[in-house]
């Protein structure tokens, strides 16, 4: 008998790309059709928030913003695409941003202006403004000064928390924008799908009247459950526009079978999300309005499905029980509400734009993984969420799969011939073995730590429950290094906010213990400043922008009454994400060593050659020699304790510092080692480092060894990294790895990779994902070798850096890795 | 107890090793490490690791991280005790490889990593505790160590040393051999390995001296034996397909007839690559083969064919 659809999707694996494509033709067009547009700016939100936020005034601040987001969701355009089976759009165009004055309109004004470029010219994430929405920006923008959200939250920054920021620039907000949105949260999704959003407003009402008001706070939380009622009820009478708008299409339609699904889709609209889905499109449907309201509503970034294959897994068991539903049809549902996901967007500064560009929103689908029982989580709908992936290859939603010890092998070959065929790292992996206690080190009950799911970029989280950040700070480790070996001073600006213990510096350092304590006492003082910063923003963000809507969708926040701005959620957290810890360990060992240990070199030699960049040729030795001397000591990413346990010391010691924290919603200070990108513009400040890293050199991502410095290959790259205390990365680590695709042209190279992901696990890694380096890449490589010092091809008995290959054998590779695709 | 330590040093069994390469995909299952051994009798036209050939250390001069005399004082052409370094007329040091011996001073003196040693007497220990830091890949991949080469056979003793010591502990065991060495070498060798892979790259003992310097018959009468059952482990004979050499439909159809009729079952097909070519020039050697290109996928599908008429398993590898 021939193999069903999904036997033949969970035992036959392919490792050429072309072999998987969008399912049906209408997923074809959907997604084709929408990687076609050039992004616009949309000005109907902002103009439509400007209005009602006049109209308002006066009335208590989350009551105004709930019917700020009521006339939005009245107001706003609504369209159905060809083919659309699961509607809902952002904003007035497919990939159109919206815009939020209520956070910043600064920059839209600036960058209209060009500054310091149009947003049709920007070099990457260009938006098309059109002279309407221009006119409309402008006028609104113009209202707005003085009154945003970003301005109110530098007004309260403390002075010396402002230089760590501003000046020094060791601390950043910018990544998610100045003023970006709190975000970084897993809506409550499955209580909309269950309950339905009447259900959770009658839970508001009847909360509301149990309220003492003559009890201190309770005005608040009436005003609050009140705000939750009005956003809901937007929410369900927004789909009802779709509703009629569907059965007006229907009426036109010609086409009988459109006609039918357009009938469907009117039918869907009308009843969720506000009562219980009946079907898994219905269900479909109105998870698609949860997370697109959730979107409207705030200018956030981060906010994640959850578990998908385990909420809606009921939904898809009752249909395919009744034969409602074939699997073939789940997945081009599925496909649908990618491509969904994906026309979401967002437009931020182009300080923020440059570090995360491609236009990222980080909305991050979890699936597999293990009950709280210990029995594995995966099902049918998991295998169909992979198969989605690697159809559409398109970059979000962002796929994450949990793995735990007992996670079977064929299961973990799929993501891998996944991994292999998205070429865009996806799906991530994560290891429940190490994410499940570092959840519970941070006080998270063990039935909530099993129930994590991924958000932002590698953040586990609990779904519905945890609010991780409003916003993290970027923290660049390596620049609080570089101030350690110069007394605290900042080179680059003459700052000097905490000088060292004793008043040393790298010239006066009597030992290594010395230097080493240091570095922990400046990280210690830069943490604090990091969380003040966090702390000026969390307030911010519940002075000025409270989220009733999400809240809503958060536990406890309706029985306490409280906004999740307001510290609402079951759990609480702010944290740190550092960057640059590899180069803080090889410049400690290089120093170590040659200092120290082999003294063939003093401190002040060293802080001579970084003042001149390693380029005074008057010294002996000279600086490109001092330079040479520093790159040839050990190296993080070689498998080498020497250096390894000097970068797990360092950062182990801020991970550890933070926890004494408090954030302003009363959560506890966490840590990620992650970088989104901006290692770029944080090496950019820092000058020439004993790591033999020249001045305005990227510094190395999350916990990845600095590029071109980790030559031993993955195995050894892999044994380093998970040297860190992953388990104190509550908020996330990230390693990134690199692969050709000729290793993984066969079975057996899936198996392979499947072998170096389980291998991490056991050695207490937490976060893993490839990139498998395209032909493409390769040609970029060989236009611009500076930017691809690290890339190594492995072929059989030989292997290399691409780079410093002949162009004829470059050739011979290119040709090979082509013919793998 | 300074006897006692006398006595264990002197039962040191060392051996020369040009490489330890970990993550090693294509020599075995799974993901290993290769150890690769120094000196070997052949000297094959294509060879892609030109500094095993010989016994002994090489000096290895990568050209093009030398930064010249204007970026760094030239220490490496003091050092030299051969005088076999000189500065060219753009400042850029030259290599007299009549003269080097490959003493290695200049690879301490250049800051820039442009000179390093191939090759490094190595304890069985030391090369051990390199293979184990990657057990847990080997565990979970199904993987372990290769030994190649250069010709493992050449340091017998201290392959045979080396791999039982891997079997002490569990590891999966790969050789790679040529096949050009003494039966009773590689017969008490193979007791300690799982896999062998037996390279034949010619049955013209005449065309065979051509392309390697010397001629097949010892390689072919061990052939026979290792093929016919006399060794208990997996055996995979090996051609590399080097396209006017040894590519000719008759050419395999000859090797593959022999590993039929002598009781062999699988066949892997290397299909020649350039990638080795670049070392030829940073070893001072002359490379033989710069016009040859990769055969064509066509080509290795005609020779596929060839060997599975004989009934044999063909893989095709990557050498």
């Amino acid at each position: 008998m021939a193999k069903s659809y999904l036997e033949r999707i969970k035992t036959e694996l392919v490792t050429a790309p072309k072999l998987k494509q969008p399912i049906t033709e209408r997923t074809r067009q959907l997604r084709d059709t929408m990687l076609a547009v050039t992004p616009k700016l949309c000005s109907e939100r902002a103009r439509l928030y400007t209005e009602s936020w006049q109209e308002t005034e006066g009335q208590p601040t989350v009551i105004r913003r709930a019917k700020a987001l009521e006339k939005i969701l009245g107001g706003m355009s609504i369209f159905i695409r060809p083919g659309e089976l699961i509607v809902g759009n952002q904003a007035s165009d497919v990939r159109a941003a919206p815009v939020f004055p209520e956070f910043n309109m600064q920059f839209i004004l600036e960058e209209l202006d060009g500054n310091p470029y149009r947003f049709e010219e920007r070099p990457g994430d260009p938006f098309q403004v059109s002279e309407e929405d221009e006119k409309v920006l402008r006028k609104v923008g113009k209202w707005w000064k003085g009154e945003t959200m970003a301005e109110y939250k530098l007004s309260l920054f403390p002075e010396e928390t402002y230089k760590a920021y501003y000046e020094v620039q060791a601390l950043e907000l910018y990544t998610f924008g100045e003023g970006g949105g709190s975000g970084h949260f897993i809506a409550d999704y499955p209580k909309v799908l269950n309950k339905g959003m009447y259900g959770v407003i009658k839970e508001a009402e009847e909360r509301a009247k149990d309220l003492k008001l003559w009890e201190r706070g309770a005005l608040e939380q009436k005003e609050f459950l009140e705000a939750v009622s009005i956003a809901l009820k937007a929410a369900i009478n927004f789909a009802k526009r779709y509703a009629v708008l569907a059965r007006e299409m229907a009426d036109k339609e010609t086409d009988s079978k459109r006609k039918a699904e357009l009938i469907k889709i009117a039918e869907h609209c009308e009843w969720v999300p506000g009562n219980p889905a009946r079907t898994f499109w219905e269900a479909m449907q109105s998870l698609w309005f949860a997370h697109l309201i959730v979107q409207i509503e705030s200018n956030g970034h981060s906010m994640g499905y959850g578990r998908f294959d385990q909420f809606m897994y009921p939904f898809y068991q009752k249909d395919i029980d009744e034969r409602r539903i074939t699997p073939e049809e789940v997945v081009e549902l599925l496909e649908c509400l990618w491509i969904k996901t994906t026309e979401i967007n967002k437009v931020r500064d182009w300080d923020a734009t440059r570090v995360v560009m491609g236009y990222p929103m980080f909305q991050q689908l979890t699936v597999g993984g293990q009950t709280l029982d210990g029995k594995s989580a995966i099902n049918d709908l998991s295998w169909l969420a992979l198969e989605a992936t690697a159809n559409q290859k398109i970059i979000q939603p962002s796929l994450s799969v949990r793995w735990w010890n007992e996670c079977p092998d064929d299961f973990l070959l799929k993501c891998c011939e996944v991994i292999n065929i998205h070429r865009g790292g996806q799906p991530a992996m994560y290891s429940d073995e190490v994410i499940i206690p570092s959840q519970m080190g941070v006080g998270i009950s063990l039935e909530d730590s099993y129930d994590y799911a991924i958000d932002g970029c590698v953040s586990p989280t609990e779904p519905g429950k945890s609010r991780r950040e409003g916003v993290s700070a970027g923290y660049n480790m390596h620049k609080v290094f570089e101030l350690t070996l110069y007394n605290g001073r900042d080179p680059r600006t003459g700052i000097q906010l905490y000088p060292n213990p004793g008043n040393k510096d790298l010239s006066s350092f009597e030992s290594f213990d010395e230097l080493m304590d240091a570095v922990k006492y400046q990280l210690e003082c830069y943490d604090r400043q990091g969380i003040i910063g966090l702390i000026c923003t969390d307030k911010a963000y519940a002075e000025m922008t409270p989220t009733p809507y999400a809240s809503a969708l958060m536990d406890d926040c309706i029985q306490t009454g409280k906004d999740i701005e307001w510290g609402g959620a079951h759990y609480n957290t702010t944290f740190l994400r550092g960057v640059g810890m590899s180069n803080i360990g090889n410049s400690l060992a290089a120093i170590k060593k040659l200092v120290f240990e082999e003294k063939k070199l003093s401190g002040a030699q060293i802080m001579h050659a970084l003042e001149t960049n390693f380029e005074d040729m008057s010294t002996t030795p000279t600086g490109p020699e001092i330079q040479q001397m520093l790159l040839a000591a050990p190296k993080y990413g070689n498998d080498d304790d020497y250096v390894d346990l000097l970068v797990k010391e360092a950062t182990g010691h801020a991970m550890r510092d933070v926890r004494r924290y408090t954030s302003w919603t009363g959560g506890r200070g966490g840590f990620a080692l992650l970088p989104v990108s901006q290692n770029v513009p944080f090496g950019e400040i820092i000058g020439a480092t004993p790591d033999g890293r020249k001045a305005g050199v990227p510094a190395a991502e999350g916990c990845s060894p600095t590029r071109g410095t980790d030559v031993k290959g993955p195995t050894a790259a892999v044994k380093s990294v998970a040297k860190l205390d992953h388990v104190l990365g509550d908020n996330g680590t990230l390693l990134n790895q690199k692969f050709n695709p000729t290793v993984l042209k066969d079975i057996s190279g899936l198996r392979k990779l499947a072998a170096l992901i389980k291998t991490y696990f056991d050695l207490k890694g937490m976060h893993i994902q490839f990139n498998v380096v395209s032909a493409d890449t390769l040609r970029d490589a060989q236009k611009h070798p500076e930017k691809y010092t690290d890339l190594m091809v492995r072929v059989a008995g030989y292997s290399a850096l691409f780079t410093s290959l002949d162009p004829a054998v470059q050739e011979d590779i290119i040709m090979r890795t082509e013919h793998s695709i | 107890m300074p006897s006692g330590e006398v006595l264990s040093e002197r039962k040191q069994i060392t051996g020369w090793v040009f490489d330890i390469q970990r993550f090693s995909l294509h020599d075995g299952p799974g993901i290993r490490t290769l150890v690769f051994m120094q000196g070997c009798p052949l000297a094959c036209k294509w060879c892609c690791n030109p500094e095993g050939q010989k016994h002994r250390p090489q000096l290895r001069f990568l050209s093009i991280k030398c930064v010249g005399a204007d970026k760094c004082k030239a220490p490496c052409v003091d050092a030299c005790p051969k005088g076999a370094i000189s500065l060219s007329p753009q400042g850029k040091a030259v290599t007299d490889w009549e003269l080097c011996q490959a003493y290695g001073r200049c690879t301490e003196a250049c800051l820039f990593g442009a000179r390093t040693i191939a090759g490094r007497r190595m304890t069985v220990e030391e090369v051990l505790a390199e293979v184990e830091k990657d057990w847990s890949f080997y565990n979970r991949s199904g993987g372990g160590v290769t030994v190649g080469g250069g010709e493992p056979l050449m340091q017998f003793e201290f392959v045979l040393a080396l791999l039982k010591r891997c079997k002490e502990r569990f590891f999966h065991t790969a050789l790679e051999t040529c096949g050009h060495g003494p039966w009773q070498h590689l017969k008490p060798i193979s007791e300690y390995t799982d896999l062998l892979y037996y390279d034949i790259k010619h049955m013209n003992p005449q065309k065979h001296k051509e392309l390697t310097g010397v001629s097949n018959e010892l390689i072919l009468s061990n052939a026979k034996r290792v093929l016919s059952g006399k060794v208990d482990c997996e055996v995979i004979v090996r051609i590399p397909i080097v396209p006017d050499y040894n590519d000719s439909k008759q050419d395999v159809e000859a090797i593959a007839r022999f590993v039929a009729e002598s009781g062999g079952t699988m066949i892997e097909l290397l299909p020649y690559h350039a990638l080795g070519s670049s070392k030829y020039k940073q070893l001072g050697m002359q490379y033989e083969l710069g016009g040859i290109r990769p055969p064509s996928e066509e080509q290795m599908e005609k020779l596929r064919n060839v060997v599975k008429s004989f009934g044999l398993k063909e893989m095709t590898g990557v050498f």
